[in-house]
């Protein structure tokens, strides 16, 4: 009972952990899969679907679309499709091409600390 | 579009009204854009589907997607928004926190009607109650925030009426003329140290047999007053006791000071 019980709590623990971290990855994915290409809302979905355990629900990926292209880290252009209804396509801005070099700095340090630390044990 | 089945139509229009309700709550997103996403990708994921699409088809799609919620991110949520979201889908427990702190609310600003006050605050009572019951043995965190100023105000007029109230109906009867002046006419004790001897004696009494009431059932004190008093145990209710009987030797001093038998 008691191990079912602290299981249970472990669970909970990696899935709070693994919701944060995926939040912030999302944003820092989604960037790079758009950088210097455009897309469209689900070529992105399908493009991140590849990566193991980062997208939780597909649904969470047009929010954050929306407000990267709120902030301006995104531009957007509507064009028709032969295949059905106009397209909204993304492309990273000058500004998102700058944070997303800092994203990915960081990342890179993060990540490089992290196998570091692992290495130690 | 792609041409969906009866049932799978029913099972979209569903999940887009779950959206559109919570987009309601949204101060920035714009429903038709968010309305669009969703159509267009499930259009682009069912191509090539045979058609009719089937419900189970569908169902797998939206099931991808995810729960409609997520469409409407925290941050895009006005506050009011975020409470009412809160209220509908927590779970009981937390839901019965809210109510219970509205409850209590609203009986502190109908002060001004007494018998409509009891009757809010005796709701939050029974609300937080009823939160605390369900919770068990979790931690309630930031619930007790909105559960706790509800038990406070019940469980601290509780506490005041049993250990000090039978002191006050003493001092009442005491001080009663007539019953002063047949008790006194034997004795040249003044008025004001024969109330306060009688609230004494009555509260020793009644604090000795508290004490041995609790002493054989704690659940006497520790239940009325939970979680306040989740620890009382024994040896606080022969605590209790104790001082009960110390207060009537004390009262038994004092009144053979002032007779002048010692």
């Amino acid at each position: 009972m008691q191990c079912i019980i602290v299981a249970r709590m472990d669970d909970r623990f990696f899935d709070n952990w693994s919701t944060q971290l995926r939040k912030g990855m999302l944003e820092l994915c989604i960037l790079n899969a758009i950088d210097g290409t455009r897309l469209y809302g689900y070529d992105i979905v399908r493009r991140l679907r590849e990566i193991d355990a980062l997208v939780v629900g597909e649904g969470t990926v047009y929010p954050i679309l929306s407000r990267l292209r709120r902030e301006g880290f995104l531009e957007t252009t509507i064009e028709e499709s032969a295949e059905g209804p106009a397209r909204k396509y993304y492309t990273v801005s000058e500004k998102g091409r700058n944070i997303l070099a800092r994203m990915n700095d960081c990342w890179t340090k993060m990540k490089t600390g992290t196998d570091k630390l692992k290495r130690k044990e | 579009m792609v041409e969906l089945s009866e049932n799978a139509r029913k099972g979209l229009d569903d999940y887009l009204r779950q959206v559109r309700s919570y987009l309601r709550w949204s101060k920035s997103l714009d429903p038709s854009e968010v309305e669009q996403n969703i159509t267009e990708h499930i259009e682009r994921e069912l191509e090539g589907a045979p058609e009719p699409v089937s419900s189970s088809a569908l169902d797998g799609v939206l099931a991808r997607l995810g729960s409609p919620r997520q469409w409407v991110p925290p941050e895009a949520l006005s506050w009011w928004g975020k409470l009412i979201l809160k209220l509908r889908t927590d779970s009981e427990d937390g839901r019965l926190a809210y109510i219970s702190f509205a409850l209590l609310l609203v009986g502190f600003l109908v002060f001004l009607f007494p018998p409509l006050m009891l009757v809010f605050i005796a709701a939050s009572f029974i609300t937080a109650r009823a939160a605390l019951a369900a919770a068990g043995s979790e931690d309630l965190g930031a619930q007790k925030w909105l559960l706790y100023p509800a038990l406070l105000v019940v469980s601290a007029v509780f506490a005041l009426t049993l250990f000090a109230g039978p002191a006050l109906l003493g001092g009442a009867m005491g001080s009663e003329e007539r019953r002063i002046q047949w008790i006194r006419r034997d004795s040249n004790m003044g008025v004001t140290a024969f109330v306060t001897s009688a609230m004494a004696l009555v509260t020793s009494l009644w604090w000795m047999l508290l004490g041995l009431l609790a002493c054989k059932w704690p659940g006497l004190i520790r239940h009325p007053l939970r979680p306040f008093a989740d620890g009382f145990n024994r040896r606080h209710a022969l605590a209790i006791s104790g001082t009960g009987l110390l207060l009537l030797v004390l009262l038994a001093v004092f009144i053979a000071i002032y007779m002048n038998i010692l």
